[in-house]
């Protein structure tokens, strides 16, 4: 199984920002500068804990240029399965753990003339790296961010300090909303980001795409927690003729291999794509880093170096 | 250049006995995206007075790319020092640098992030220290760009007509590429690509000569002696010529670091490994006609395979 | 570009910009605009008005779609003009008429050659090299690479 490479860290310190949001500095362990970043970028956390392993996604809030530490902000959620109540109550300063390299599946729209972001609740924290890239670029940009109140509001004095002209507040003990209707506004060239809660990105894509916004001009994060693998044998049928067994231990394509048939490959940790092969009949369990969610959607294809049968068979075509 | 080395350490590019376009990038199993070889003196003052020369055709960047270019000064500098720490060092105060050459007796100071502290754009500063050419691809949007480049020892292209293309286009040139889907598949690879885990790959052709600046731009001083080559000569003339390719992403602008560093060798040292030989001319006898032609192979297949066939005989009756 | 104007639904305004000449393709859309009763506006195009253009497109808001059928030698200028502005391409189509000229980049001296839409090769005006075109175009020179002619 392919693990990703990850960097060692330690936690220097924490600090409460709001009743539920903790910021953590972590700082390479090894000496070694931790890499820059780009505006919106996140990190995977590994945390080891008795029950196992817990991999959560956090944006970066540090600056994209400070190679020292980096610092993330955790919100302890009501319904936490481990991830946040484990960062919240058992971290300590010191304690070690490991991090992936910065990843950006965020980034600022190059081609955009004007940038706009509405975030809700912790919902911020991509935003802090991209505003600070945006400054630099000398481009324009708006916050509409909203809050329950100005308390609970995470890194509410840092951009009213910093962003007194761009950033607009929306507190919802003071009755105000942030509303779809400020998308009607933005003038040609604009794109928009979304970062908060399920419902609230959804809402203001929808709206967003009423007005005819094309969707390459609409930005929204969601972090998904990673896929639990399921290893269980299966049967793989080559679409004219035999029928193969694949064990628990070994992959569609190594059993391809174990019988002969010829099936490209080059990197074999499902990232590549040259072993993508067609599938006929069965459902995919796809573990892959290289098809888009809407091809994995389809299942009419399988990267066969790490995707898996669902079904407990799989028919496949191969030239 | 000319291999002068160890033949074992060749990047030899073949795998079984076809040869077709595919995504062949796998993991770097060594992260570092320059190597310095023998050749690498020689290599440097001819690189250099290339880029002295023909500026415009040898290096080309957008203005946007600055922020780019000083981030693969970074990662370039990183890698010569961490790899070859008798031959490069790095001081750093802050964002004042002094990087030292130990093999070219050189010592050039400048500020991290200053364009002005340098007498000339960051990359074409640092490309000056490398035997590979480097390529930044900057991420716009849902595609990629080369944004700034310095090439000086390309296979046939040129990239000032290539400056601030997109991906698919660059390679609209290779026949069957966008006909088979390769195309969108390598870019959503790339797209993917991810800071911590670089990928490479070989890319192979053949050329009469042993010229490392093969440019669109001189076609006409060294693409003739492609109607030179005969069986008698091709062992001495035709050369492999195998580009190894690494792929970075670079996380400060979320772009992409691709730099090539170009190998050649005689088909008559190539003929010395006997596996070689027969891989080879298995591959080149099968090879399909579309590829052979865009490789710039046509002129003279047949006088090569029968370089091969002779040299494969001479093997058997020994 | 392709050659008839297809009409993108669900955006809150449709604009159309042509000169009196060029309204042949752009007319079925602009009916079914019409038709659905949507918010449009009609530019009427003329070269010495390409300054109020800009200022025009520059004031749309986003939801905006842009039609505009043009002569070639207009085409160009007016495509980059928006892209500028920020129509990106999924909310523009063009369509140009008339005649039309290529550019042939030189792949020895890196000079643009005025060409004919059909022709296959030329001499390159500065350097003098005979070229074949080709169809591996760039975006940013607006021009077909020219590579050395064979044979
Ligand atoms: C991202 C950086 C890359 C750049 C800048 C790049 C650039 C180029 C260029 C300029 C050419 C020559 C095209 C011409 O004839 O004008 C080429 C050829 C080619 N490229 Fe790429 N490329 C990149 C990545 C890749 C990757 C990842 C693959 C993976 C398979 C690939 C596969 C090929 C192939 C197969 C050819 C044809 C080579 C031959 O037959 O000799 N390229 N590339
Ligand atoms: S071999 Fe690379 S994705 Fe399967
Ligand atoms: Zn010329």
């Amino acid at each position: 199984m392919y693990i990703e490479p990850t960097l060692f860290v330690r936690v220097s310190s924490i600090e409460k920002i709001t009743k539920q949001v903790k910021k953590f500095t972590l700082f390479p362990e090894t000496g070694k500068e931790l890499p820059r970043f780009s505006g919106g970028a996140h990190i995977s956390t590994y945390l080891k804990i008795p029950s196992g392993l817990i991999v959560r996604q956090y944006s970066l809030v540090s600056h994209p240029d400070k190679r020292s530490n980096y610092e993330i902000a955790v919100r302890l959620s009501e319904n936490s399965k481990g991830g946040s109540l484990h960062w919240h109550q058992g971290m300590k300063v010191g304690d070690r753990l490991q991090i992936s390299y910065p990843k950006n599946h965020f980034s600022l729209s190059f081609k955009a003339r004007h940038h706009v972001f509405y975030a809700a609740g912790i919902g911020i924290t991509p935003f802090l790296s991209m505003m600070q890239d945006i400054s630099t670029n000398r481009q324009t940009f708006e916050l509409h961010y909203a809050s329950k109140s100005e308390e609970s509001c995470v890194f509410h004095s840092y951009i009213k300090k910093h962003y007194p002209n761009q950033s607009h507040f929306y507190f919802s003990d003071q009755h105000q909303r942030l509303q779809t209707t400020s998308l009607a506004n933005h003038p040609i060239g604009t794109h928009v980001y979304f970062c908060g809660p399920e419902g609230f990105i959804e809402q203001f894509r929808t709206a967003s795409i009423e007005l005819g916004y094309p969707i390459l001009s609409i930005h929204s994060e969601r972090f998904s927690p990673p896929k639990p693998i399921v290893l269980k044998a299966f049967q793989v049928k080559i679409h004219n003729g035999i029928t193969i067994n694949v064990s628990k231990t070994e992959t569609i394509l190594e059993a391809l291999h174990k019988h002969g048939i010829i099936a490209p490959y080059s990197c074999q940790i499902g990232r590549c794509g040259t072993c993508e092969l067609p599938v006929l009949k069965g459902r995919v369990d796809h573990y892959d880093s290289f098809l888009s969610d809407e091809q994995k959607e389809a299942n009419n294809c399988i990267i066969p170096c790490v995707s898996r049968a669902k079904s407990d068979k799989l028919v496949i075509e191969i030239k | 250049m000319k291999w002068t080395g160890d033949l074992a350490h060749f990047p030899y590019p073949f795998k079984g006995s076809t040869y077709r376009y595919s995504n062949n990038s796998i993991p770097m199993k060594q992260p570092y995206c320059i190597e310095v070889t023998s050749s690498y003196k020689k290599e440097m003052l001819f690189k250099r007075k290339l880029l002295s020369d023909h500026p415009e055709r040898c290096y080309q960047s957008l203005p946007h790319s600055i922020t780019g270019q000083w981030e693969i000064v970074e990662i370039v500098i990183d890698h010569l020092v961490s790899q070859y720490p008798q031959d490069f060092s790095i001081e750093q105060e802050n964002n004042r640098w002094i990087f030292t050459n130990k093999i070219l007796d050189e010592k050039k100071e400048f500020i991290f992030g200053e364009k002005n502290s340098l007498p000339c754009e960051p990359l074409f500063f640092i490309s000056q220290h490398v035997q590979e050419d480097l390529i930044y691809m900057r991420q716009r949007d849902d595609n990629l760009y080369l944004d700034a480049g310095q090439l000086c020892f390309p296979a046939n292209w040129s990239l000032a007509f290539n400056i601030g293309m997109k991906f698919k286009s660059i390679h609209h040139p290779i026949p069957g590429f966008k006909e088979e889907g390769l195309d969108q598949r390598i870019l959503q690879f790339l797209m993917r690509l991810e800071a911590g885990t670089p990928w490479e790959r070989l890319n192979w052709s053949l050329m009469a000569g042993d010229r490392l600046d093969t440019s669109l731009e001189t076609f006409n001083q060294w693409g003739r002696l492609r109607k030179q080559v005969t069986s008698e000569n091709a062992g001495e003339l035709v050369h492999i010529r195998v580009e190894v390719q690494k792929l970075f992403r670079l996380p400060r602008t979320n772009s992409i670091l691709f730099s090539i560093h170009t190998h050649l060798l005689a088909l008559e040292q190539l003929a010395t490994n006997i596996e070689w030989l027969q891989q080879f001319y298995e591959i080149l006898s099968e090879l399909p006609d579309h590829i052979v032609e865009y490789k710039g192979i046509s002129t003279y297949k047949k006088a090569v395979l029968k370089y091969l066939e002779k040299q494969l005989q001479q093997v058997k009756t020994l | 570009m392709s050659m008839d104007a297809v009409f993108i639904e669900g955006k809150r305004k449709y604009i159309f910009c042509s000169d009196e000449h060029g309204l042949r393709v752009l007319s079925s859309v602009f009916e079914n605009v019409k038709k659905e009763k949507l918010a449009y506006e009609w530019y009427h195009f003329s070269a010495e008005k390409r300054e109020c253009l800009e200022e025009f497109l520059s004031k749309q808001k986003m939801g905006t779609f842009l039609y505009v059928e043009l002569p070639y030698s207009e085409l160009h200028t007016v495509q980059m003009m928006a892209k500028r502005i920020g129509f990106s391409s999924d909310e523009t189509q063009y369509f140009g008429y008339g005649e039309k000229w290529i550019s042939i980049f030189c792949c020895r001296c890196h000079e643009l050659n005025r060409a004919e839409e059909q022709q296959t090769g030329l001499t390159c005006h500065q350097c003098e090299l005979k070229l074949e075109v080709s169809d591996h175009y760039s975006e940013l020179y607006h021009a077909f690479l020219g590579y050395p002619a064979t044979g």
